[in-house]
């Protein structure tokens, strides 16, 4: 009995491990982000960080970030959460998120974005932009 | 009509071409951080049994819309915006263009935003985004909760609202929004040419005195779970026309509308349920021969939806509705309709949609367009293009 515990809880800490990560501009004030605000601001129901600055959502439009987008938002893919952007843009309660096509456009785009966030699957080997493992 | 399709279409292009340069270089107003985005879609209707918005038993191609809009963040937490929008659906509208909304808006924070202009109304789950082919499986939103023919009276107010999001324990939150403000309806809208053919004739005119509304939408702790209510009061909503040459009918009602909303969204699954009813009270007469009698409103209207997600870029929908004429006595004028549809999204900004319905009962059928009366069954179909940017 005791085996498939042990089991369990190894593939659950794993799983935990391997989960989406947000990556932010440097000059972003937050150091820390909750599951939920993170998702509030993938659906674009929260748009100014803690400090008043805009946030600048940076989506990778790549079947690869289908996974992030769907443990994050709740959405099912990156095409879903764009659509729920349209809601917002065309019926002027919003503005559209940068969409680029791939993780590393994603990267380089917050890299040189003051206040910009972009949603990864894993950490990212790159300089000039910060990681913040959303809290649970 | 045409400069503004060719126009969006060069945006369009435009925009798609520069997208890999605007990678690299700045971009001319970026302290003004402006976007510019747009839509256009084309469409045809064909019904059986019964004439709906055209002669649609012929097959109706006037079918098309398009809206173009601007959007600025000149200053952290402010942003400006406006959009003009143009539809032809059948005989309604013909492609008039119209200032859709408009607006400044202020973040105050999360809890918080202040707006004035044109505003879109949030009511139901689906009113402010009524236009927005990316935002739905279907051709059109269920017609027994958002009335087709009444855009131009729903859609949007002139005046200011403060709206939010408030975090709740448990994983629940809760938006909202308060608004007011007045309505004006331009001669030659939609709702007045509904309004005409409906019994008002020539010379149709609509006007309110002030308008207020309300909604409340709770994100449940069940990941995907949300419920909403949403309610308007117009006060005095006086219409007036010309049935005959030189015989002014004229209506003055009090209303107030009341939506109660749940959507459960599953991922792959969204469901979504919702209740309206309309309660209005006035009175109706002819000045010119001293006629006047009380009358009242009491419309009602309910439907269940589903829509799969099967793949990244096709959705099936499937929905069942109900709509009566008069709340209190459902036994009179009142419809059933199932309706059925696809989309197909071959490209993010690409969709192409096919829907189908079937319809017990005459309630959305006028006179006008079926003067030898109409069918209590018959069917309909649209296909719906749109491309956006």
């Amino acid at each position: 009995m005791r085996a498939p515990l042990i089991l369990l809880v190894i593939a659950v800490t794993v799983a935990s491990a391997a989960a989406e990560v947000a990556v932010v501009n440097p000059d972003v004030a937050e150091k820390a982000l909750s599951a939920e605000r993170l998702r509030d601001i993938l659906l674009g129901r929260v748009s100014t960080w803690t400090d008043g600055k805009p946030i600048v959502l940076v989506l990778s439009d790549d079947p690869q970030s289908d996974g992030a987008v769907r443990a994050a938002s709740g959405r099912d893919d990156v095409r879903h959460l764009l659509r729920g952007w349209k809601r917002l843009v065309y019926s002027g309660a919003g503005a559209m998120p940068t969409v680029v096509d791939s993780v590393a456009a994603a990267l380089e785009r917050v890299r040189r974005t003051p206040g910009s966030l972009a949603l990864v699957a894993e950490p990212p080997q790159a300089e000039g932009v910060r990681v913040i493992a959303p809290t649970r | 009509m045409r400069s503004i399709l060719l126009l969006l279409a060069l945006t369009a292009s435009s925009t798609a071409a520069d997208a890999a340069v605007a990678e690299e270089r700045r971009e001319p107003f970026d302290d003004l951080r402006l976007e510019v985005h747009g839509f256009v879609s084309f469409g045809y209707l064909q019904s059986w049994e019964n004439d709906w918005l055209d002669e649609t038993t012929d097959g109706s191609a006037d079918f098309h819309e398009a809206a173009l809009n601007l959007i600025s963040r000149p200053f952290d937490r402010i942003r400006l915006g406006a959009q003009l929008f143009e539809r032809d659906l059948g005989v309604y509208d013909n492609g008039r263009v119209d200032l859709d909304w408009a607006y400044a808006a202020w973040q105050v924070g999360d809890e918080l935003e202040l707006a004035a202009g044109r505003l879109r109304t949030p009511l139901g789950l689906y009113n402010d985004v009524r236009d927005v082919d990316a935002a739905r499986a279907p051709v059109f939103l269920p017609r027994s909760v958002y009335a087709l023919r009444f855009r131009d009276l729903y859609v949007s107010i002139d005046g200011a609202a403060a709206k939010g999001l408030i975090d709740l324990a448990g994983d629940m939150d809760l938006e909202y929004a308060l608004y007011g403000g007045d309505k004006r309806i331009a001669d030659d809208t939609g709702t007045t040419t509904y309004l005409g053919a409906a019994g008002y004739g020539e010379g149709v005119t609509v006007d309110v005195d002030w308008t207020i509304g309300g909604m409340a939408h709770l994100t449940t702790s069940v990941p995907g779970l949300g419920f909403r209510i949403s309610v308007l009061r117009v006060d005095a909503l006086r219409i007036a026309g010309d049935p005959t040459p030189g015989i002014e009918l004229a209506s003055d009602l009090d209303y107030w509308l009341f939506i109660g909303s749940v959507e459960y969204d599953l991922r792959a699954v969204t469901l979504a349920a919702e209740y309206s009813r309309l309660r209005g009270r006035g009175s109706r007469g002819i000045a010119a021969l001293g006629v006047s009698e009380s009358t009242q409103d009491d419309g009602e209207g309910m439907y269940v939806s589903a829509t799969w997600r099967q793949k990244r870029w096709l959705e099936w929908y499937l929905a069942g509705e109900a709509e009566f004429d008069d709340a209190t006595d459902r036994d009179r004028s009142h419809a059933w309709r199932l309706i059925a549809a696809t989309a197909v999204r071959p490209m993010a900004h690409w969709s192409l949609k096919l829907e189908a319905h079937y319809a017990d009962e005459t309630l959305e059928t006028i006179q006008v367009e079926n003067p030898d009366g109409a069918e209590h069954h018959w069917w309909g179909v649209a296909l719906k293009t749109t491309v956006d940017f």
